[in-house]
């Protein structure tokens, strides 16, 4: 089995709001520091997926393994708390992902004291130091409200706040997609060097392929809640086997691509 | 001695006071006039020149002179002393109702807004068939069963206002922790408790504050209301709707003192109220947005 080489185990995942299915039998799984992009047109159903691993979703039918156990929904706090060492995400609105009302260092402190009971004053504050260095913030910034930073710099505030907790594996659900292109790309290559550090394993969500492709492994292209493919990154990329893949490749402006494409897809069209 | 000789304190205390970034003339305003009823209802008392229930029926309707500044009621009591006493009245069942409605109010919403689903369901039920039962009729029915007195519409009103700040609080709540950041909180493994007492709690206190403020408006407007009815406290204590009603038969012989100054006091105090209650609830929304 490859269980214990596996972060996280997706088997049979289907969630239904009423009558609509927003996931369907979706099957995946991360190895550890592995990661894994899932691609997919806006409603595919990957934040629904995203929802239900951190456990703010109940799947409809289908079990989620993370680190080998499998995740029930009401668990005890004792055992939500064990689990969120496991699992941490990021979202994808930077303007409501911080406490409007809590600077960076106390957004950490809160986090650290949950996490690291052990840690003292001076603990907290060597490690907030450690974080706060990770993600690029100043002491100035760092006793700055979230009004007075920018979306680029909040995004990085909530991967501080996720990696401070430590956990094996992290979620990033459209993280960049909000952001600037030069900005996106200062996060990319800041998430490409904590996964050089630490042993962290990702789990990417985004429709963008460039970044899915600088930041996977291994890639799901989800399409209407089902998965079409699943592969390794480049061979699912540069060889798509699915026309839905070939569509939305040609789609954004990447390795190979060229406007004339579009007409191909879109007959018709001008 | 040192204290007396010290004219820059004063002047010190002055110049730390700077207008509220944002708030507007009226509002200014406001904010003092509340300050001072709050100061009349916690000093009132103690600063009145006389007994506001000494009975002197040869005063009866006496003009003001020097130490009876607006004068004397029919019962030759002296205005000024019973409208500072009244202060303390007025203001105390308005302000335990307004403490205790929202408490209830705030709890059941956050209740609600964070376990959704049914709960919620039903109790957005509740509140919402509550609001079509007006509150004066409630404190109105409570009085007609328990008897007349200030408990019991204090009691009343206390219940029959938990609605409107339940239901204003609620939209809030909902709002709130709809918000990544609360999500992000849970999947951290914070306790629901937890994260809205230090999170949601604290970022919709704009909008719980504003209609507080509201409320001790229209629960001084009911309380003043039920003791002009002979409702709610009863004579002959000191109190502006009392005094109001009172003040009738003056008004009508032509000395209209008491009803005009304890009219005054209520309309200037509700007023004050109403319009820093709406302040501080539009920017509380405008923070939130
Ligand atoms: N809480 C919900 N209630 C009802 N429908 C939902 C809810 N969340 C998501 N959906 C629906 O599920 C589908 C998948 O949404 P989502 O997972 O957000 O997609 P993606 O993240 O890929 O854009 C969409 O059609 C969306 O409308
Ligand atoms: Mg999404």
């Amino acid at each position: 089995m490859t269980s214990s080489a596996s972060i996280v185990e997706v088997s049979g995942l289907q969630k239904r709001f009423g009558n609509h299915v927003a996931v369907d039998d979706v099957t995946f799984t991360v190895p550890e520091g592995g990661s894994v992009g899932i691609v997919g047109e806006s409603g595919s159903g990957k934040t629904t997926i995203a929802r239900m691993l951190v456990g703010l979703e109940v799947p409809t039918a289908g079990t989620i393994r993370v680190g080998g156990r499998d995740r029930m929904p009401h668990a005890s706090v004792a055992e939500r708390r064990r689990r969120a060492r496991e699992l941490q995400i990021v979202f994808q609105d930077p303007y409501s992902t911080l406490d409007p009302r809590q600077t960076v260092d106390s957004c950490l402190d809160e986090v650290l004291r949950l996490h690291r009971p052990e840690l003292n004053r001076k603990g907290r504050l060597s490690r907030m130091n450690d974080l706060a260095d990770m993600v690029g913030f100043d002491s100035r910034q760092r006793r700055a409200l979230p009004r007075r930073l920018s979306g680029g710099q909040r995004q990085r505030v909530a991967i501080a706040r996720a990696l401070a907790v430590e956990p094996s594996a992290i979620i990033l659900d459209e993280s960049v997609s909000a952001l600037d292109l030069s900005i996106q790309a200062q996060i990319l290559n800041l998430l490409a060097e904590i996964r050089s550090e630490t042993s962290i394993a990702y789990i990417l969500i985004s429709h963008d392929l460039a970044v899915i492709r600088q930041l996977t492994d291994t890639c799901v292209v989800m399409q209407h809640g089902r998965v079409l493919e699943v592969g390794e990154t480049g061979a699912v990329l540069d060889n798509p086997q699915s026309e839905y893949t070939k569509l939305l490749r040609s789609c954004v402006p990447g390795p190979g691509w060229h406007p004339t494409r579009l007409r191909n897809i879109f007959p018709g069209g001008s | 001695m040192t204290a007396l000789n010290t004219p820059i304190a004063p002047a010190r205390v002055l110049r730390t006071i700077r207008p509220i970034p944002g708030l507007d003339v009226v509002g200014h305003v406001a904010v003092l006039l509340v300050i001072l009823f709050a100061c009349l209802a916690a000093f009132g008392p103690l600063i009145a020149p006389h007994d506001p229930n000494a009975v002197n029926l040869s005063l009866s309707y006496g003009g003001s002179d020097t130490e009876h500044p607006i004068g004397y009621d029919q019962q030759g009591r002296d205005i000024f002393s019973r409208l500072l006493h009244g202060a303390r009245s007025s203001f105390l069942g308005p302000l335990i109702i307004v403490a205790a409605a929202s408490t209830a109010g705030m709890t059941l919403a956050i209740v609600g807004a964070w376990r959704k689903g049914w709960i919620d369901a039903t109790l957005a039920g509740i509140l919402d068939s509550s609001l079509a039962f007006p509150g004066l009729l409630l404190a109105v029915m409570v009085v007609a069963i328990v008897g007349p007195g200030i408990q019991s519409t204090v009691i009343a009103l206390s219940i029959a206002y938990t609605p409107y700040m339940a239901r204003i609080v609620r939209s809030a709540a909902i709002t709130e922790i709809s918000k990544d950041y609360v999500a992000a909180a849970r999947v951290q493994g914070f306790s629901a408790l937890t994260i809205c007492v230090r999170h949601v709690i604290p970022n919709i206190m704009p909008i719980v504050l504003g209609q507080a403020v509201l409320t001790v408006a229209w629960a001084t407007v009911d309380i003043a209301g039920l003791s002009y009815l002979g409702l709610g406290i009863q004579p002959p204590a000191a109190d502006w709707g009392i005094m109001l009603a009172n003040g009738q038969t003056g008004v009508l012989q032509g000395y209209p003192m008491e009803a005009v100054s304890a009219g005054l006091c209520l309309i200037i105090a509700i007023c004050s109220f109403s319009l820093l209650g709406e302040r501080i609830s539009r920017r509380g929304e405008a923070i939130a947005a």
